[in-house]
């Protein structure tokens, strides 16, 4: 009923943003870290689409990945381990106008905040969630996650991780109301970057599982997909990812694939071929968003409020 | 059923006993009072199916309209006019037999040769004491500055018939320790601040249902995620603050490496004991810490206990709740739980002394800050004033029959704390509610945030206590 006002905009001159206007602090992260790359091609985005820095929140729950929005220099959520989504679905019930990122880490998506992950897939708020899947919790130094491979020994499964891994691009491609599925690797930026795009223009939940590497804990797991360009198969279609040819030539297994045919993307998602299939595996621009229904009335009159609150108020007279 | 027969036919009542959920509907709804609810536990499916006198019954169809279950209590076929119910002896066989009665098997205590002593981590001392308590189940969800001891749990347990879960997150984990604790099992976590918070509803439900459970939190700072330092602003939490409802549960601060180890063998104990989860409550720093460490000379073989949800034939009436709904048996069960609170703080109450004979300025402090201020009180007495240190062990209940004795007469108190003044609060409430008005004059000192108090620090503020009251008497 006091809803807040929708136009949130100050009268502001036209302004041109540069990369510096996104830079926040010296990134912290271990050198030959994957998450640096993908805070670039964040950052490049933000630029190209001339993202006003104000009207921009990275949103993370906490892990490595998850010092994400400290390195941007917009507004910034570091929040609770495993609550990223409800903070990015708060900030976008009210707040449409707003661009919201979303990092987040495989421990703190799939553990310990997959019953947020569920429910934040069926709102399809409008935002980009980066799942930063290294295989490993980073940040406690190296113990399993829901990721790790089945027999990766870590801290907390000395004597190797003893269940399969948990798929979460097959995970998201199985609940409800999803929307735009995807997945890139860290070390090739110009896919990155376009998937990251994609994801940006998606007017809903882009979910966008980023194999990441973690030299620290988890080295070899993408060790021979990053040797050998063949055990990346590129998914492609006209209403795919369109990534610069010159970033994706290296890749010689590749897979004609509709965007619409969910069947086919979760046979991709399986990666039975033993391959990371990089690119979009779904997409439907016409699932129902949640803030469309929780941004109602927010642009009411006063005039308007005070009437229907008189209205409710009646109900009670005697 | 609607019947196709012209002739008006009443329906007979039939019962399908595995289909009935014993919900008492019918019963309400009979005004021939021929239904009751039954007494013998239906062995498909476990519910207690009612019982129908049909030599009562006048077939007016009540029960059946009442009866919520589509295959429960049915319109009896018209061509079985003569069908009689049939006695559940003949349908099922005999009736089951009742279990026996539960027994407590009691732990026994194994003699351990002598063992040199060893170099450990707090941590690692605690998953130590862990194991030697014969605790063979841990849930644990990783967190600095925490994580070591579940690590080694995971090492050290699968090689001795234990297991080691990392649960997906730490409210997976305390429902595991209900879950554990329930069926009469030793079980522990190993958790840091933000883990502990989340862990509140559970300790909650399982002081309700009165469920043993060692949970070990190694304060980090706070509020929020804070930092990894140590910090005692968890105290409050412990000693006030378990979740929901009236809650306590005994909280042991331990000091050094060793009593990481030995402590964690006490809370075992006590948990059994009194049902109840029992609190470990240690710093960041303390669980870093590396100590000299000797080991006891046993290790727990656990018995186990009648009350469990074991899972065999025995415990089979057991049930682990903490809900109940009238009114009066909750009160009831409230005040059988201030019993225990009582008999806990009759018993348990444990410090440490260190020259508090004839001391006229008390140092109070536990964990860390304890050690720091156990220095200051040597430095302190070197320079000729009568210092002395009292140290809570367990925090709740506070120790306060020491307390008193040893504040007895003195002139000043310092009570020095990483934390926000939540151990000078307890102290406070203990004198407090103990009746003890004329307090000495009562100072603090305290850092947040991680930083710990120093030693020349606490010799300075009390050097300065010392300065500023008269000589002669106590205030
Ligand atoms: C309630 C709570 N439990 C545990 C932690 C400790 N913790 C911090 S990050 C993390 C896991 C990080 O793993 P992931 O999400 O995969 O991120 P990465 O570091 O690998 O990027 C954990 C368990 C915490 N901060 N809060
Ligand atoms: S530990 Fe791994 S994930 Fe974390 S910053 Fe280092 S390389 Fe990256
Ligand atoms: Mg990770």
């Amino acid at each position: 009923m006091f809803g807040l006002k929708k136009d949130w905009s100050l009268d502001v001159l036209p302004r041109y943003f540069t990369l510096e206007d996104y830079e926040g602090g010296v990134a912290r992260w271990c050198p030959g870290c994957g998450d640096h790359g993908v805070l670039a091609a964040v950052q490049r985005i933000c630029r190209d689409e001339q993202l006003p820095p104000e009207k921009t929140i990275a949103v993370s729950g906490i892990g490595c990945s998850s010092r994400f929005p400290h390195y941007m220099h917009t507004y910034g959520f570091h929040g609770l381990h495993g609550r990223p989504l409800p903070v990015a679905c708060g900030i976008k019930s009210r707040r449409p106008d707003l661009f919201v990122w979303v990092a987040t880490g495989d421990g703190d998506c799939c553990s310990i905040g997959a019953g947020h992950w569920i429910h934040a897939v069926r709102y399809n708020m409008n935002m980009v969630v980066m799942l930063f899947d290294n295989n490993v919790y980073g940040l406690t130094k190296n113990q399993t996650s829901p990721t790790s491979k089945q027999g990766q020994v870590t801290n907390t499964s000395p004597r190797g991780a003893w269940l399969p891994p948990l798929n979460p691009t097959l995970t998201t491609l199985g609940m409800a109301n999803v929307s735009f599925v995807a997945q890139t690797v860290d070390w090739n930026p110009v896919h990155v970057h376009a998937t990251l795009l994609a994801a940006f223009h998606h007017p809903g939940f882009s979910f966008v599982r980023i194999f990441q590497r973690c030299p620290q804990y988890t080295s070899g797991v993408f060790e021979a997909a990053q040797r050998d360009p063949s055990l990346i198969q590129l998914v492609e279609h006209e209403r795919g990812i369109q990534a610069d040819p010159a970033g994706t030539k290296m890749y010689t297994t590749r897979i004609e694939h509709d965007p619409g045919d969910i069947e086919q993307a979760r046979h991709i998602a399986h990666g039975e071929n033993g391959c990371l299939s990089i690119g979009l595996l779904f997409q439907d621009p016409e699932r129902p968003r949640y803030e469309d229904m929780t941004t109602q009335g927010l642009d009411m009159t006063t005039e308007e409020k005070v009437r229907a609150l008189e209205a409710e108020f009646d109900r009670f007279a005697i | 059923m609607v019947s196709t027969n012209k002739k008006k036919v009443k329906p007979r009542p039939l019962l399908f006993p595995h289909f009935c959920k014993a919900c008492g509907r019918c019963i309400t709804a009979c005004p021939k009072d021929c239904i009751e609810m039954g007494t013998e536990i239906d062995p498909v499916t476990g519910c207690t199916p009612v019982v129908i006198d049909r030599s009562l019954c006048n077939d007016c169809g009540l029960c059946l309209t009442a009866c919520p279950e589509p295959y429960g209590l049915v319109p009896a076929p018209q061509d079985t006019e003569d069908f009689e119910l049939q006695d559940p002896e003949d349908l099922f066989g005999a009736r089951r037999t009742t279990a026996p009665e539960p027994i407590s098997i009691p732990d026994e205590r194994l003699p351990l040769p002598p063992l040199e002593s060893m170099i450990l981590k707090g941590n690692h001392a605690t998953a130590i004491g862990a194991v030697l308590a014969g605790c063979r189940h841990f849930f644990g969800y990783p967190i600095t500055p925490s994580t070591e001891g579940a690590e080694l749990i995971a090492k050290l347990l699968p090689e001795l018939d234990g297991m080691f879960v990392q649960a997906v997150s730490e409210v997976a984990a305390v429902n595991m320790m209900y879950g554990c604790g329930g069926a009469g099992l030793r079980c522990m976590t190993l958790t840091s601040s933000p883990g502990f918070s989340l862990m509140l509803e559970g300790i909650s439900y399982m002081i309700g249902a009165e469920l043993p459970g060692v949970f070990f939190n190694v304060m980090r700072g706070g509020p929020g995620l804070g930092n990894i330092g140590p910090e005692q602003a968890d105290i409050k939490l412990v000693c006030r603050g378990l979740g929901h409802g009236n809650t306590h549960a005994i909280v042991l601060a331990p000091a050094t490496p060793q009593e990481m180890l030995d402590l964690t063998i006490v809370a075992f104990d006590l948990a059994f004991e009194y049902r109840n989860p029992v609190i470990l409550a240690s710093d960041g720093y303390l669980g870093q810490m590396t100590g000299r460490v000797r080991l006891p000379e046993f290790i727990v073989k656990p018995g186990l206990p009648d009350w469990g949800v074991y899972g065999d034939e025995m415990h089979r009436r057991n049930l682990n709740t903490s809900i109940i709904l009238i009114e009066p048996d909750l009160e009831k069960h409230n005040l059988h739980l201030n019993r225990k609170y009582q008999q806990m703080s009759d018993a348990e109450q444990r410090s440490d002394s260190f020259r508090c004979e004839n001391a006229e300025w008390i140092v109070i402090a536990c964990n860390t800050p304890a050690r720091m201020a156990k220095g200051a009180v040597q430095e302190l007495r070197g320079r000729g004033i009568n210092a002395g240190l009292f140290r809570p062990i367990t925090l709740w209940p506070f120790p306060i029959d020491a307390a008193r004795s040893v504040l007895r007469g003195v002139k000043g108190v310092l009570v020095v704390e990483a934390g926000p003044g939540q151990l000078e609060d307890e102290l406070r409430l203990a004198l407090s509610h103990a009746g003890v008005h004329d307090l000495p004059r009562i100072e603090r000192l305290r850092h947040h945030g991680g930083v710990l108090p120093q030693q020349q620090e606490i010799v300075e503020a009390v050097s300065e206590l010392a300065a500023s009251v008269p000589t002669g008497g106590a205030a």
